[in-house]
């Protein structure tokens, strides 16, 4: 199976919309789960598993950290100190344009082998952070390196544009 | 004197002995203006005052209904009033012009269905974006928003208790009251209050209302009752006496027939004896018909009770300070010193339904709270005017008013004096009942207050065809007992 038909996929998979809901890890078999299983049968070889493996075989599974924040200390740990670049998007439950571009942004992020991850923050449940933040209109997507706030875009984007903004903040 | 910068500090405190316990102020801190109330009269006046570069603080605090209803902030109007009636009202309005869209034309089914949970759904988030919206506004018009219940400690002290327990006490220069007032179930009636809903349940019910029962007479009844008639349900409003007592007769009466045709049912003359919930958890309701003393019963999925609005102040604590209410309705006495929102007590002000008898709509919460916050820090001398305030009662076919009601003005003036409700030649009020009659009476409000006279509406130009020339087309007198059913242009 080529790594561009698995990214395929996965991305028609994100976008029936069951993505919104954020798992973080796709539960589809795959080469990666394949190995894993075979790898550890008592007959097979034994064989050093690590990331590399997966690596070779070219998934995005486990490439692409989705998270919801809990709180203040959450955020703090899982954004602020992340050592990956985290895209932060601010929604609501109540908020239509959201429901679109979380699965949108899902999708071009898993793309993205692990390079950035994406945090996911419910307004009404953490209304503190979003107030620090200065978000009014919902949704809000404020990309996140080394603790500070690099870039921003409000509202649902086209696919190249959340694209081209994703790739700003990781170069 | 010492100066001291971040340096000597830290120097001083390196003095001090381990044992010395430090006092912070964090618990006390001085504000210009507490408002206790998120709703739309507190938020203005808050808003309002930090424009002023006032240090503001406004705590909201919804207590769970009856039913356990709770919403976020912006008060009455934005989670259980104003804004989702009228947003209902238009959704119920929306199924009459689907049916009549098929004569004009339309390819449309000859039945079609309203679903509650789509409606209500729709409804509710765009309470919770409001709702957002506010606190948003909030922030960026730098007042502090504490989700806590508040009570007055002294005159320049609120004492805030926040849903996690903490306790703060706040100290102030000013505070005004804006709490509003919350849906009275009358608890002697067995049921009322187990298994009655309110219109602070209504517009969050998860299921389907379902054959409903309105006890009341009064505009929430009649709206209610209208816009669930418009979607579908089979819909019965019980009235003690009268529709709509508070306003003109003869239009109130115009608005229940209205109604009637659309297939409300009024249960006319009853009240409610019990409600008691059946096997099927269906509500079965007994009542009594004041007419012939019979005792009836009818069973209904849902249980309205629209029976007036009350004040909620005694746990404000404000018979300790001395700010006194009206021993019926608990409502605050304002008019003190000649300020219509003062209390009696000199630094604390009452503005929105919670002011006793003075209307209670949203507008005149908001222009009171403003004005307020003028005369507090801005120097104005302005009171609010209470006169020809304008309002619209939501029923299926709307009925705007500004002024007073035909009964009003012939106690005050004498009927000799009174043409259709103008004295001389000066307009008292105006009634109007018919289709977007809200957005009518508005323009009228404003002439009404520039002083519009008789001569100069039946002089102004009609716009044709609207609703709206009708007004200024009045030539019929009621005195004169001639049929006043337009025909013809």
């Amino acid at each position: 199976m080529s790594s561009r038909y698995i990214l395929r996929s996965l991305r028609a998979f994100s976008k029936q919309g069951r993505a919104h809901s954020c798992t973080g890890f796709f539960h589809t078999a795959n080469l990666s789960t394949a190995l894993l299983r075979k790898a550890h049968h008592p007959h097979y070889p034994a064989v050093n598993i690590n990331y590399n493996i997966q690596r070779h075989v070219a998934t995005a599974e486990k490439k692409f950290e989705c998270f919801n924040i809990q709180d203040a200390k959450d955020f703090q740990t899982r954004v602020i100190e992340s050592p990956v670049p985290v895209i932060v998007d601010f929604h609501a439950t109540w908020c239509g344009p959201c429901k679109l571009l979380g699965p949108r942004l899902e999708a071009i992020i898993s793309n993205k082998e692990g390079q950035v991850s994406l945090a996911k923050v419910d307004v009404d449940e953490n209304v503190e952070i979003a107030m620090e933040y200065l978000v009014e209109s919902l949704p809000t997507v404020i990309g996140f390196k080394n603790g500070r706030k690099i870039n921003k875009f409000i509202g649902l984007q086209e696919d190249d544009a959340i694209d081209s903004f994703v790739e700003k903040l990781i170069h | 004197t010492m100066f001291v910068n971040k340096h000597s500090r830290t120097f001083i405190f390196k003095r001090l002995p381990r044992n010395y316990r430090q006092f912070t102020s964090s618990s006390t801190e001085d504000y210009d203006l507490v408002v206790i109330g998120g709703g739309s009269g507190g938020l203005a006046c808050a808003k309002a005052a930090s424009q002023l570069q006032k240090k503001v603080a406004v705590l909201d605090f919804v207590t769970p209904s009856t039913q356990g209803t709770t919403w976020g902030l912006g008060g009455t109007c934005v989670n259980v009033g104003c804004i989702p009636k009228k947003l209902m009202h238009h959704a119920s309005l929306l199924g009459d012009a689907i049916r009549d869209s098929k004569a004009y034309g339309w390819n449309v089914p000859d039945e079609v269905q309203s679903d509650w949970t789509t409606l209500s759904t729709a409804v509710q988030n765009h309470v919770k974006s409001l709702n957002w919206g506010h606190r948003v506004q909030l922030r960026d018009k730098n007042v502090e928003y504490i989700n806590g219940l508040g009570s007055f400690k002294d005159p320049h002290t609120v004492r805030v208790k926040e849903s996690n327990g903490t306790e703060r006490l706040l100290k102030t220069r000013n505070a005004v009251i804006a709490v509003g007032v919350r849906p009275y179930v009358p608890s002697q009636i067995p049921g009322a209050v187990e298994y009655g809903a309110t219109s602070d349940d209504l517009f969050w019910l998860k299921k389907t209302p379902g054959k409903t029962l309105l006890i009341g007479a009064s505009y929430i009844a009649l709206e209610c009752g209208g816009f669930l008639n418009g979607l579908g349900f089979d819909t019965s409003i019980m009235v003690r006496s009268r529709p709509l007592k508070q306003f003109d007769q003869q239009m109130a009466e115009l608005v229940a027939e209205s109604m009637e045709s659309k297939g409300t049912r009024f249960l006319r003359k009853c009240v409610p004896v019990s409600i008691e919930k059946d096997s099927r958890g269906r509500l079965v309701v007994k009542y009594e018909d004041l007419t012939n003393r019979q005792t009836k019963e009818e069973v209904f999925d849902t249980v309205m009770f629209a029976t007036g609005r009350h004040a909620v102040t005694n746990n404000l604590n404000l018979e300790a300070l001395g700010i006194e209410v009206d021993q019926t309705t608990q409502k605050v006495f304002g008019g003190h010193s000649d300020d219509h929102e003062r209390t009696s007590v000199a630094n604390i002000y009452a503005i929105g339904d919670i002011l006793h008898n003075r209307p209670e709509l949203t507008p005149v919460a908001i222009k009171a709270g403003q004005l307020l916050a003028d005369r507090l820090f801005g120097g104005s001398q302005v009171q609010m005017d209470y006169n020809m305030i304008p309002t619209t009662v939501f029923t299926p076919l709307e009925y705007g008013v500004v002024g007073i009601s035909e009964e009003k003005a012939v106690s005050c003036h004498g009927e000799e004096n009174i043409e259709a409700i103008c004295f001389g030649d000066r307009i008292l009020g105006l009634h109007l009942i018919g289709p977007n009659a809200g957005e009518v009476i508005q323009g009228f409000a404003v002439a009404l207050r520039c002083g519009a006279t008789w001569s100069g509406l039946s002089g102004s130009v009609g716009i044709h065809p609207t609703t709206a020339e009708e007004v200024v087309k009045l030539h019929i007198t009621k005195r004169s007992g001639a049929d006043p059913t337009v025909t013809g242009c």
